[in-house]
């Protein structure tokens, strides 16, 4: 009886073994990095009164702020061995669907067929990477 | 585009991705040190100052070439992070891994294939944070 306790606490052991938190907290560290760009587009669409308001405007100052905060949980990422240097480095183009989705819904760009293929190549490769390597 | 694109020009670019490599190297360092010790602000400093001196170095790229041609560029990122890898912190690269990077690569480079058709709101560009400004994706 016992025996089969602990084998299903090994099995469920491994089971979140094989999903890393640290997975998701990379992609946390990517939508708020993606949430930055959007701000600062924002800001460089608008028209400024000055050159130093270019860059002293709420939107940058909290795009910057959360940029920032992207790169410290990106470091806590790289410091997981699990996941380790490559297993962030290469979750960092997720980047560029997010910023696809986002600016979507915010400034109405087009996604195309490409961009689409090239979202799916990325997400793909990182499942690659991840289950298979 | 305006002038031709030589020799020195590629490697500029090489140049840039290979120094924005090196900000994630950075940031591997600083995730070897206790938060907030004085070596993980040395390396998230470090990490800091690459990236924007890579800003710099990128506003200079993007005058020259196609943002899709730096774009896809950039991606190279991540083969110059696997020699990194190599070299420096030799965690395991298994086949399937090269594959699935090499994959990534390959979907970065579709992705910014044909960006340059529309001039607005190139998002995907401000990654580097330079231009907050607004003073540059008017190259087309």
């Amino acid at each position: 009886m016992l025996m089969i306790v602990w084998m299903d606490q090994m099995q469920a052991e491994r089971r979140t073994e094989m999903f890393n938190v640290f997975l998701l907290l990379m992609l946390l560290s990517e939508i708020i990095a993606a949430s930055s760009q959007m701000l600062l587009k924002k800001s460089a669409n608008k028209e400024h009164s000055s050159f130093i308001k270019e860059y002293l405007n709420p939107y940058v100052i909290i795009g910057y702020g959360l940029l920032v905060l992207s790169m410290v949980i990106c470091i806590v990422c790289y410091g997981d061995d699990k996941l380790g240097y490559m297993g962030t480095v290469v979750m960092e183009p997720v980047n560029y669907v997010l910023v696809m989705i986002m600016s979507r819904f915010i400034f109405g760009e087009k996604i195309t067929s490409k961009k689409v293929i090239g979202a799916l190549l990325i997400i793909g490769g990182i499942m690659v990477f991840n289950i298979l390597g | 585009m305006k002038k031709k694109i030589g020799i020195v020009d590629i490697l500029q670019l090489q140049g840039a991705v290979i120094v924005y490599s090196l900000s994630t190297v950075a940031g591997k360092l600083a995730s070897e040190h206790p938060f907030l010790s004085f070596k993980y602000i040395l390396f998230f400093g470090l990490e800091f100052v690459i990236l924007a001196v890579y800003a710099l170095i990128w506003q200079q790229m993007i005058k020259k070439f196609q943002i899709s041609v730096a774009s896809a560029n950039k991606a190279i990122t991540l083969l110059w992070s696997m020699l990194w890898n190599f070299l420096l912190f030799s965690t395991g690269i298994t086949p399937w891994k090269v594959v699935g990077v090499l994959l990534v690569i390959a979907g970065v480079v579709i992705m910014n294939m044909g960006t340059d058709e529309d001039n607005t709101g190139n998002a995907n560009d401000s990654v580097d944070g330079s231009d907050a400004g607004g003073k540059e994706n008017r190259d087309v």
